[in-house]
């Protein structure tokens, strides 16, 4: 979810980054600006579409179904909480402020996932060069490439970790990922030493024919967004 | 062309702050197209020595060095990295460390641009190394969903773009398997004939023993020129020690510790199954081989079998403790000292007041317990996790690689220890040179998801590579 997919190349950088800030910034509104939960749930649910349609473009079917899933999980890891802490007695969160909060994550993780579907990391490393972040921009693209390797190593020091101390002391883990990511960082700047950055060959684009298609329908949720609270909900 | 110098090294020494010397007066030269490889024990030097002649000792290590390095005639102390890049490039032991672009051609055209400073000129120079080395599939793919070997083949490439005169491979053959391995070889011959100079650090160095121009061995912190003693010891064992053996199938000597029955696994919902019917029987006692090229689900099966993930299909029964040690060996240790490491297990264990037994353990492996884990050399660290698990009395020990890295000598001495273990033993592996028939009981191949027994190994070397290891390099006999 979080890797770039050249699908959407026909449509500008430009256009891509407005879209991608655009949600988040609505997404901050509709969390922080709504008078209560059902406006901020049909403003939630109306970007969570867009994201949706968005990802539709990038990705398939199966991948935007596991991404709904997660609204079921989370719905569900919710009631446990709430029947567990209602069944000891202790402070239980609101039962409906459980469904929002599924979809608040939900929309959340997909609209910062946008950022990376929709621009690429290439892309990434030019803007922030270009506004001056050139050793932030190269930094961050050497710690996102290691990314999917560290993941693995997480799942090989889980195993090893959980089954060593029989299950009792997971928090362990961090001991030999933290080491590991030490001797990664210094292996990186060897990497760096011997063959450095490679040359950035990337046009960022500021108008292609097909971003009206993008900016109209960004338009339509934007002014569907805002009408929202004026509706009698 | 060969004769013109494109290494000279003479007198180096070198030692990392507040270390003892490790490099002591090493003299080397290396012509052009010549193929040169270095063997020695871990800890030897040999990555020192890499990074010495790569310009990475001072600017990275901070390592204090002595003596003179010339590459094409220039020293490299103060060379500027730019200009030394043109000169050496280093392929280093984990190829994915070296891309920065999650698109393997991204990185590739990223680097030529960066190079040659010219679209065209990159375009042209791209395509003709990425033609070369045949790895024109894995442009569009991501560096971090191919294999080990294609890695390296794209590292190789990325190394080769910017003409430098020296190419140093730090361990090359670390990750990969059999097929890797034949790969890396013919990789060899390539380069042979873009005559380009290569200087490899290998502790598995046997397939290359025929193919280099030279072999040295680095002790005691210098270097001997072995190349005729090499050929003709290895010539004198071929005759002497048969290659590869008849399995003749043993059994455990006790209770049935785990079993899987008919096991299934996948994990994309939509994929096909990577593991299909797999059934297996552990007995205390039993030291099992499972071998297969990489993919081939290994280190899922393990991962199965510890109970870290759940069978699709099937069930999996265990009927005592188990312990995983990882491919990267690191991933084990969680304590600063080993006394501290063995204390946390033992109490996890609820064996507090037997931590003196895995203390002796310890001991016995001339390990000194109050150093830190980390400090160890990767095969101390797997016979410690072994050692462990041994005081321990674990039923049932899962390790995954344990071999690479270690020298033909240590992989023997860390079969015997398996073999003298209590436990049941699973071995998962990708390279038959790490095996040799009286260690094990059951073997089988790990093949298109099935596991299928097996009875004879027609590569199996070890005892043969090992004695040949130990009269080249001089170690005391296991």
């Amino acid at each position: 979810m979080f890797t770039y997919s050249k699908r959407l190349e026909d449509y500008s950088t430009l256009a891509r980054v407005l879209v991608a800030s655009t949600i988040i910034a609505l997404l901050m509104f509709a969390r922080f600006l709504s008078r209560d939960v059902s406006v901020e749930v049909t403003k939630l649910a109306s970007i969570l579409s867009f994201e949706l349609y968005l990802t539709s473009r990038v990705r398939e079917r199966q991948r935007i179904l596991t991404g709904l899933k997660l609204i079921l999980v989370f719905t569900i890891i919710g009631a446990l909480v709430f029947y567990l802490s209602y069944l000891l007695g202790w402070l239980a969160p609101n039962p409906v402020e459980i469904v929002p909060g599924a979809l608040r994550l939900v929309t959340f993780f997909l609209g910062f996932s946008l950022l990376f579907q929709l621009i690429s990391l290439r892309e990434w490393r030019s803007i922030l060069s270009r506004l001056g972040f050139k050793g932030q921009a190269l930094a961050f693209s050497m710690a996102i490439s290691q990314i999917p390797t560290t993941l693995y190593y997480l799942s090989e020091a889980a195993t090893a970790i959980k089954l060593k101390y029989r299950g009792k002391r997971p928090y362990k883990i961090a001991v030999p990922l933290a080491l590991l990511s030490l001797l990664t960082s210094r292996s990186l700047a060897e990497s760096y030493m011997i063959y450095g950055p490679p040359a950035m060959d990337v046009r960022l684009t500021t108008h292609k024919t097909k971003d009206i298609y993008l900016y109209s329908s960004l338009a339509v949720l934007v002014a569907a967004v805002a009408s929202i609270d004026a509706l009698p909900l | 062309m060969m004769g013109r110098l494109v290494l000279e090294v003479s007198d180096l020494w070198v030692r990392y702050p507040r270390g003892d010397w490790v490099l002591r007066g090493i003299d080397l030269q290396v012509n052009r197209g010549e193929q040169v490889l270095v063997i020695g024990d871990t800890g030897s030097g040999k990555t020192t020595l890499a990074r010495a002649i790569t310009g990475l000792a001072k600017t990275i290590y901070e390592c204090d060095v002595k003596g003179r390095i010339l590459l094409s005639g220039m020293e490299v102390d103060g060379m500027h990295c730019e200009v030394l890049s043109r000169h050496v490039a280093l392929v280093g032991q984990n190829p994915y460390l070296y891309f920065i672009e999650p698109l393997v051609g991204d990185d590739l055209y990223g680097y030529a641009l960066k190079v040659h400073c010219d679209g065209r000129l990159a375009s042209d120079a791209f395509n003709k190394v990425v033609d070369a080395m045949g790895i024109r599939r894995l442009t569009e793919r991501f560096f971090f969903e191919i294999s080990g070997g294609e890695a390296r083949r794209a590292l190789v490439a990325k190394a080769i773009i910017s003409n430098a005169s020296l190419l140093i491979f730090d361990e090359p053959l670390m990750w990969l398997d059999d097929r890797g391995v034949e790969d890396f070889v013919d990789l060899l011959e390539m380069l042979r004939r873009l005559e380009r100079t290569v200087m490899i650090f290998e502790h598995r160095f046997v397939p290359l023993l025929k193919r280099v121009d030279k072999v040295y061995v680095l002790k005691d912190g210098k270097l001997a020129d072995v190349t005729s003693r090499a050929l003709t010891t290895f010539e004198k064992l071929s005759h002497q020690l048969p290659h590869g053996f008849y399995f003749e199938k043993k059994t455990g000597k006790g209770d049935l510790l785990l079993e899987a029955k008919d096991v299934y696994f996948k994990y994309d919902a939509k994929g096909d199954y990577l593991l299909k019917g797999i059934d297996l029987q552990l007995c205390r006692g039993d030291v099992v081989l499972i071998y297969g090229l990489n993919g081939q689900g290994k280190t899922t099966l393990l991962k199965i079998l510890a109970g870290y993930l759940k069978p699709h299909k099937g069930k999996v029964l265990r009927r005592g403790s188990v312990l995983y040690i990882p491919q990267n060996i690191a991933l084990f240790y969680t304590e600063s000292t080993i006394e501290k490491e063995v204390v946390e297990v033992f109490k996890a264990w609820r064996m507090k007041t037997k931590a003196k037994v895995g203390l002796d353990v310890v001991r016995g492996l001339n390990i000194d317990p109050l150093s830190s884990p980390f400090s160890l050399s990767h095969g101390q660290m797997v016979k410690l996790a072994v050692g462990l698990a041994s005081a321990l009395d674990v039923d049932v020990l899962l390790l995954d690689e344990p071999f690479s890295g270690l020298t033909y000598d240590d992989r023997l001495k860390l079969l015997e220890l398996l073999y003298q273990s209590n436990s049941a033993v699973v071995v998962a592996t990708s390279s038959l040179d790490a095996t040799e028939a009286p260690y094990w009981t059951k073997l089988y191949k790990l093949e298109e998801g099935r596991l299928v027994e097996m009875r004879a190994i027609e590569k199996a070397s070890l005892i043969r590579a090992s004695r040949l290891y130990r009269e080249l390099v001089g170690v005391e006999s296991a």
